[in-house]
């Protein structure tokens, strides 16, 4: 989208046109939920999420003060999404300090194999573990936040983080074992 | 490879991922956006109008609607005052209750009965008169103890004897024929003030106090019995730190100092109030006031701004990250509107508590930041928010109180740093002057 078109949809979302606020939304509905989907338990949820996501940002428009406008939204609905799993379950995510996993080797071949899935089969594995890992390695592997970001993100210490991340690649990769095994028989 | 080397590294294949909405997807969103407009624009028009109705009915509501027997023991009791005083403050009206309340507790054989009942009947003919007769005539006023006496005296002993007929005991059901007359319409207040203040002395009874007025001046209802007062009030907050620290894209900072954070308030108000019992009020309020906040973070750049390098003893090098940061002194003002409705209850004769329930109302904010390493403020989204308010009071002078109270302060109505948030309560010590 050119940058004249946004700011001019941005100023009518501010000014609480409708028409606007269609356009914004019609603009970024689907990689936002694209975002949901990576957390939410099931697509009716991930679709609750995004219109959450979308009146928090109608609502907190005056507070954006440029740079990536698409980085901005993808951070409202991330935060939005984790909240949200937060409120669906009254509790926050269930985390296991386990830093053993967190120096499990990492020369494993695991991201070329990994790699050469695609996004589909890895949203279908992810979706498979646990939702404490899977929203770490989400968040680490695919939004590219650092430790330190997801701890404060989700109320957790970084060595958690870190644990939970290798824990996530565990499963992930035993679940790819499985199904070299299953294709190979 | 470490960890951090697979940070992102499935970001490529993600980035152009999408899902598809479902067709209506907007229509809720946009029934949600409208119902939230309608409600906040409804909140602001009904709040002034419920300040409206509620100053309304507290002025134009009596508030005093004294049973006829509270009326005649209490208008007994000043009468008995009036006369050992010798103060010549006593109407007809009071003394002829005088002689209504004595005769109903000497009213215990059939033929005093009769007496009492006759005494009545000419009682209501000698205020029939007097009321006709007001608008020329000034009433006639005891100037002693013995005049009054007298007067009295000489009115039941006449009428008496010309006017009544002996009946049979127990002839007639005295219900019937018991004053209808509204005592309240003779009774005229010196100042409604000087009921109120009562709230303040157990001693004084809860009623209006007798005037010297004629009955031509009497008002036909009584006069509204709010109190109003203006406040100064000013105190500070005491705030405590619930989220401490927050990233940005580059920073990474924190309070780092939360003892340091500093926050007042000062405010100027109205209130109406009105007696409900003897040691009860209610009231209700309007503040226009102030609130500041001014905190310190520490901001710590996320990457190294420099390297620094030096040798060490046994002539290597070591690298040292030297990460940029300071400190930011963050501050953030609200002007705000408070309108409340609450009780107040005497504990002692001067002193007691009080509570209530607030709506608080943000009327503008602003925001500053010395360096804004962090976020960008938040602006708040929220311009109405409930709030409560418990305290105690001291009455200082007849008309002057002062009152130190606990509120709690809405936070999301104050902008916010991203990741840091406060919990704020205010300390508030104000000064009430009635008029």
């Amino acid at each position: 989208m050119k940058p004249e078109i946004l700011q001019k949809i941005l100023k009518g979302c501010i000014d609480e046109d409708a028409r606007q606020q269609r356009a914004l939304y019609e603009a970024f509905a689907k990689p936002m939920l694209g975002i949901c989907l990576r957390y939410a338990a099931d697509r009716m949820e991930a679709e609750d999420v995004l219109q959450l996501g979308f009146i928090k940002v109608f609502k907190s428009l005056s507070t954006y003060q440029g740079g990536s406008f698409e980085g901005w939204m993808k951070r409202i609905f991330i935060r939005e999404s984790i909240n949200q799993y937060h409120h669906r379950r009254r509790r926050p995510l269930d985390f296991v300090e386990d830093n053993s996993a967190a120096i499990l080797n990492h020369s494993d071949g695991f991201i070329e194999a990994i790699s050469n899935l695609s996004t589909q089969e890895i949203l279908k594995m992810l979706a498979r573990i646990s939702e404490g890992s899977r929203i770490v390695f989400t968040l680490f592997a695919i939004e590219g936040y650092a430790h330190a970001e997801i701890g404060e993100m989700l109320g957790i210490s970084v060595g958690t983080s870190k644990s939970q991340y290798s824990r996530a690649r565990q499963l992930l990769k035993q679940q790819l074992k499985n199904q070299l095994y299953e294709t190979g028989r | 490879m470490k960890q951090e080397d697979e940070r992102g590294f499935l970001s490529d294949r993600f980035d152009d991922w999408s899902g598809e909405p479902i067709p209506n997807g907007w229509n809720g969103i946009e029934r949600k956006l409208r119902a939230e407009t309608i409600r906040r624009r409804l909140a602001l028009a009904v709040l002034p109008l419920i300040l409206l109705v509620s100053f309304s009915v507290s002025y134009f509501k009596n508030p005093f609607e004294p049973k006829v027997e509270e009326s005649l023991i209490a208008k007994n009791e000043l009468l008995q005052q009036g006369l050992q005083s010798g103060n010549a403050f006593i109407s007809k009206g009071a003394a002829a209750d005088k002689i209504q309340m004595n005769q109903k507790e000497n009213s215990a054989s059939d033929n005093s009965k009769v007496a009492s009942i006759q005494n009545e009947n000419q009682e209501i003919r000698q205020r029939q008169n007097i009321l006709q007769n007001s608008s020329t005539a000034k009433p006639e006023l005891a100037s002693s103890e013995t005049d009054l006496g007298n007067s009295v005296a000489n009115q039941v002993s006449e009428n008496l004897i010309s006017e009544t007929q002996p009946l049979p005991p127990g002839s007639i059901d005295p219900s019937t024929i018991l004053p209808s007359n509204s005592l309240n319409e003779e009774i005229a207040y010196l100042d409604p003030k000087q009921a109120l203040l009562s709230l303040n002395n157990f001693e004084t009874p809860l009623i209006p106090q007798l005037s010297e007025k004629p009955v031509s001046a009497i008002p036909s209802k009584a006069k509204p019995g709010f109190l109003r007062s203006i406040s100064v009030q000013t105190g500070y907050a005491v705030s405590s730190v619930e989220l401490n620290s927050a990233m940005s894209e580059k920073w990474k900072y924190s309070v780092s100092d939360p003892s340091f954070t500093q926050a007042g308030f000062a405010s100027i108000g109205i209130r109406l109030e009105q007696p409900i019992k003897r040691q009860f009020s209610c009231f209700y309020g309007l503040e226009i006031g102030t609130f500041i906040r001014r905190s310190i973070l520490t901001a710590v750049s996320k990457l190294p701004e420099s390297y620094l390098i030096s040798s060490t003893a046994d002539g290597r090098y070591s690298v040292s990250p030297q990460m940029a940061g300071g400190k930011e002194v963050r501050t953030s003002l609200m002007v705000f509107a408070r309108a409340e409705l609450g009780v107040r209850s005497a504990i002692t004769r001067h002193s007691g508590v009080l509570a209530s329930v607030q709506g608080w109302g943000r009327l503008g904010s602003n925001s500053t930041s010395t360096n804004n390493q962090g976020d960008a403020f938040v602006k708040s989204s929220t311009s109405i928010a409930p709030g409560f308010k418990i305290g105690t009071w001291w009455q200082s002078g007849p008309f002057s109180q002062v009152e130190f109270a606990y509120s709690g302060l809405p936070e999301k109505l104050i902008d916010s740093t991203p990741g840091i948030s406060f919990k704020t309560g205010l300390l508030g010590l104000s000064f009430r002057q009635s008029f």
